[in-house]
């Protein structure tokens, strides 16, 4: 699993967020991707044939590692790659699913 | 010297391909030129709609009396069969798909038009039904709650134009038509009772070749050249998403708006209806060869639109944006028929090529073999511009 | 929003220029979709973090003083979270219009010149499994540990032709994370080749010493650094397991029967770089193909101009060759601008560019045996080719599909019309991954010239946006 570098490093503030319905600890500053390999998971998505995919280029160039977010106090999800992301305190992260999906789930504000 | 060809057809675009085939098919021999390559002009760069309502620059933006209108109305009847047909025709997928179109309308004025447009699309037996916001919606739930009503029309749809030309292609291929791409076509001249088409086989060496036939058929489009038919190239913006779910199996088009819009079988929509590009100046005149530069505001106002009738758009991606060249007339209706000062002559260009290309080309193929069509292309001949090739001189 | 002169890109290059270019009296804009300048050879860590002793190497040392010259500068306009949407030429006006996608809608900036310095990105290699999750681009792996401060995996295996996977693995060990092993496919004696030149060895001292360093200390951490080997699949279900590899005999081949397999969870993917050329496409600018020096890169003339008037390029675009080439070349467009608009005489940027250019010169002679020596070689890059294998990831085309397209439609001789057909590039990534590979198959299997097979077209947006964003001004 991947870790957080500590030695030598200070983080500021801590954020809370969602990962699949899970409550999740990040660090101000940090990409979606790292938070998400810091929680173990690989898969971020899957193509619309259904086959896993996982972060690449970590540069915003491959688009590989889109996953859903849903922003506080908005109604609506959005595909964001995980690499070009900055967590927000109150974002809701779902992985795993088909980039076919539409944003049809609703949420409350 | 006997001509090698019965018909060389000038330009490897859906109209010319499929005159290829057709004319193939009747037993002619064919050899087609392309400047590029098959399928990279206007034929391929559309957006596939297939749509036999009376279109919104039809009806709003030209004068035009109820007979064109009628005779209109008739040729989209006989698309809709050619189209019925064309699979199995092609024996090959060409992402056709005929589940019906919603012409929308967004205020009671606009309800309007579509009625007076009913009233002669029905009258010339075209099936169209009114439906008011509240039915549109029970037929299309991703429908805005702003539509104020929807003529639909069940046999419209769409196809793929990245395939419909290579379907036409291999067929004709089958039946021993030449396709010779890279060929630009640099002179065209009558000598001897039949035609003698020079072109260039390949830009970068001037290899010159000659071709001898009895027949030209230009449909080079904007391209097209040699005589004063007024055909002025116009660039075009069309703009497609990230594929999705299926949201929406029906073509959208707006009465009063530019705007067409569908769900490709791929998953992407495709969103267009006439939005303008710039066409790219190369010293002083127009470039065919480059494709327009595409304007914000038009890529912005077509969006708008789109979302304006179908709010689940906005929150899909843009993946790109495209211009493409088509060509038009003055009277922004189509050129087809034989050139009264060139016999053996014929031209076919601009005007709805995607939707009614294949049919155009049936008819052509016709009027090229028995010298008149089963549908009279009278209203699009190019007789129409006659006074202009008198006045500019003939070329 | 109008500017002198927009830089597209705040790497090495576009950081550079944007110091000349300000000097010589322009007013300077650059503009990246990063948080911050530095490029992906300087990814900084979020301001949030605060790292004692980031990037210490010698090697970083002249970027690194290049990068705080630059942020220290207050007349430089620096737009970070942007992207560059599409660099529109002169209609009526003789501005430049650039359509940025920022973080909360669109935006347009007019400039008089436009200086394009988008970098590079990690060359996709094809071979079974190269889609998995788990599988990932080496410079990816290095940007975690540099700017986020993250170890991205448990046990990293290395593959590839270049010699950066010594550096990241080496930053990986340093880092507490686990490495398998690095494995290249040329010759150790052929990697030798570089220090046969004791000239080359002196000028580049620097890199040398950060590549042997790290030499040592991978076989002191006993790290196995293997040559004459290549990756040939990856396996698991859905996520990585292991990476099967083989060795390559004398002759070249991959010997398929004596394979082996590497437990790992992260497998970093090291062949080489790709210029970064879209936008410049998109602009109408020339380019030419260069298969072991960045793919399809551009044409300037000596003061960086491209062959659209108005427009120059610098660093990576025009041949891969390294921080030190895009940040002298970023100087000298900068020059060459600020002469054209007559901010500064030709005499005098003439004279200010006597010395980056000779260094360019050098620097390039060594950038040069550098790609030779690491690029894999068109025939391992077949032979790993496989018909079941995505050539296009985003659109799911196998190669196997993309062949019988080719076959089905002998017309079809260009990269446009092939994905028009196939659809391959047209996906999410917009042809980024896919056009190397597609450009090389193409030209072989057809026995042309890449440069007759052509590149796709590159339309509006550079990358996809968000359609509520596009309706929204910012």
């Amino acid at each position: 699993m991947a870790h957080r570098i500590t030695k030598n490093v200070e983080r500021e503030t801590k954020l809370e967020l969602t990962v699949n319905g899970k409550p999740v600890c990040a660090y101000a500053g940090e990409s979606l991707a790292t938070v998400l390999l810091a929680e173990g998971i690989t898969i971020f998505n899957l193509t619309h044939s259904g086959k896993p995919r996982g972060l690449y280029c970590n540069m915003g160039t491959c688009f590989e590692c889109q996953v859903k977010v849903h922003y506080l106090g908005s109604t609506q999800a959005r595909w964001r790659r995980a690499c070009m992301q900055t967590v927000q305190a109150g974002m809701q992260i779902t992985t795993g699913i088909s980039l076919s999906n539409l944003q049809s789930d609703q949420y409350e504000d | 010297m006997k001509p090698t060809y019965d018909v060389a057809v000038i330009g490897g675009g859906l109209i010319g391909c499929a005159c290829a085939y057709y004319l193939s098919k009747s037993g002619a021999q064919v050899v087609v030129l392309e400047r590029g390559q098959i399928n990279q002009g206007a034929s391929g760069q559309n957006a596939g709609s297939l749509h036999f309502q009376l279109e919104q620059r039809l009806i709003q933006n030209i004068e035009m009396d109820v007979r064109e209108l009628e005779f209109h109305v008739g040729l989209a009847k006989l698309a809709i069969t050619h189209w019925r047909s064309i699979g199995a025709e092609l024996k090959t997928d060409v992402g056709l798909s005929m589940h019906g179109g919603l012409m929308v309308s967004e205020s009671p004025v606009e309800t309007e038009l579509l009625e007076r447009k009913l009233q002669i699309e029905r009258s010339q037996g075209l099936m169209v039904e009114m439906l008011d916001g509240r039915e549109a919606r029970k037929l299309a739930p991703f429908l805005s709650d702003n539509i104020h009503a929807a003529l639909h029309c069940p046999d419209e749809g769409h196809s793929n134009p990245r395939l419909l030309t290579p379907a036409f292609v291999a067929r004709a291929t089958e039946l021993g038509v030449h396709f010779i791409t890279g060929a630009r076509v640099s002179a065209v001249q009558r000598a001897n009772q039949q035609w003698q088409v020079t072109f260039e086989a390949d830009t970068n060496t001037g290899n010159r070749k000659q071709i001898h036939c009895e027949n030209v058929l230009n449909t080079a489009g904007a391209w097209a050249v040699n005589l004063h038919i007024p055909l002025y190239p116009v660039g075009l913006t069309m703009n497609v998403t990230e594929k999705t779910a299926p949201l929406m199996p029906f073509l959208i088009q707006h009465v009063a708006r530019k705007l067409s819009l569908k769900q490709t079988e791929d998953g992407n929509l495709l969103i267009g209806g006439g939005w303008g590009a710039r066409l790219q100046q190369r010293s002083g005149s127009w470039s065919s060869n480059a494709s327009p530069h595409f304007k914000l505001e038009s890529v912005r106002g077509n969006l708008r639109a789109a979302v304006d009738v179908v709010p689940a758009v906005e929150s899909l991606r843009l993946l790109r944006t495209w211009t493409g060249t088509t060509a038009i007339t003055p009277d922004l209706l189509p050129v087809l028929g034989e050139v009264p000062q060139a016999p053996g002559f014929f031209v076919a260009s601009g005007g709805s090529g995607f939707t009614y290309g294949p049919t155009y080309a049936a008819l052509m193929t016709e009027l090229i073999l028995t010298g008149t069509s089963s549908y009279p292309l009278d209203p699009f001949s190019p007789a129409r511009f006659s006074s202009l090739n008198s006045f500019m001189g003939q070329n | 929003m109008k500017t002198d002169l927009a830089i597209i890109g705040a790497g090495p290059a576009g950081m550079a220029a944007a110091l000349a270019g300000q000097e010589c009296g322009l007013h300077v804009t650059v503009i990246d979709e990063q948080a911050k300048p530095g490029g992906q050879i300087l990814r900084q860590p979020p301001k949030q973090f605060t790292v004692t002793g980031w990037l210490e190497d010698r090697v970083y040392r002249e970027a690194k003083t290049l990068l705080n010259q630059a942020s220290e500068k207050s007349a430089i306009i620096w737009q970070f979270h942007s992207a560059v949407s599409a660099i529109v030429s002169p209609g009526v006006h003789d501005n430049f219009t650039l359509i940025i996608a920022g973080q909360n809608g669109i935006r347009e900036l007019l400039a008089k010149r436009v200086l394009i310095t988008p970098g590079c990105f990690d060359m996709p290699v094809l071979f079974p499994g190269c889609n998995l999750p788990g599988v990932m681009a080496s410079g990816g792996i290095q940007a975690f540990v540099k700017c986020q401060q993250l170890v991205p995996g448990e046990r990293f295996l290395f593959v590839g032709s270049h010699p950066l996977q010594l550096i990241v693995a080496d930053q990986i060990v340093k880092a507490g994370g686990k490495v398998a092993g690095v494995i290249f496919a040329q010759s150790r004696s052929r990697m030798l080749a570089l220090l046969k030149s004791p000239f080359t060895v002196l000028r580049n001292f620097d890199k040398f010493a950060q590549v042997g360093a790290a030499i040592g200390r991978l076989y002191k951490a006993g790290v196995p650094i293997t040559f004459n080997q290549t990756i040939v699949r990856a396996n698991g279900e859905d996520i990585l397991q292991s990476a099967t590899v083989a060795p390559i005999a004398n002759d070249g081949l991959i010997q398929k029967t004596s394979t082996s397999d590497i437990k790992c969870d992260r497998l970093g993917i090291c062949f080489g770089f790709l210029a970064a050329t879209e936008l410049a496409w998109q602009a109408g600018v020339e380019c030419i193909w260069d298969a072991k020096r960045g793919g399809w890169i551009t044409i300037h003339d000596e003061w960086m101009r491209s062959t659209v008037p108005g427009i120059s390029v610098a660093g990576e675009i025009t041949a891969i060759a390294g921080a030190d080439v895009a940040a002298l070349e970023g100087q000298i467009a900068a020059y060459g601008c600020a002469s054209s608009l007559g901010s500064v005489s030709l005499q005098q940027v003439e004279k200010l560019s006597v010395l980056p250019r000779l260094k360019v010169k050098r620097l390039r002679r060594f950038a040069r045996i550098l790609t030779e020596l690491s690029w894999p070689g068109a025939s391992l890059l077949d032979q790993l080719e496989s018909d079941s294998v995505n050539l296009c990831k985003c659109e799911e085309v196998t190669i196997g599909s993309f062949f019988r397209m080719m076959q089905l439609n002998p017309h079809i001789t260009t990269a446009n019309s092939a994905k028009l057909l196939s659809r391959a590039g047209m996906g999410l990534c917009q042809g980024r991954y896919c056009q190397y590979s597609v450009t090389r198959l193409m030209a072989r299997q057809l026995g042309v010239s890449e440069n007759k097979i052509g590149a796709f077209t590159s339309r509006f947006p550079a990358k996809a946006i968000a359609i509520h964003d596009l309706l929204k001004c910012e």
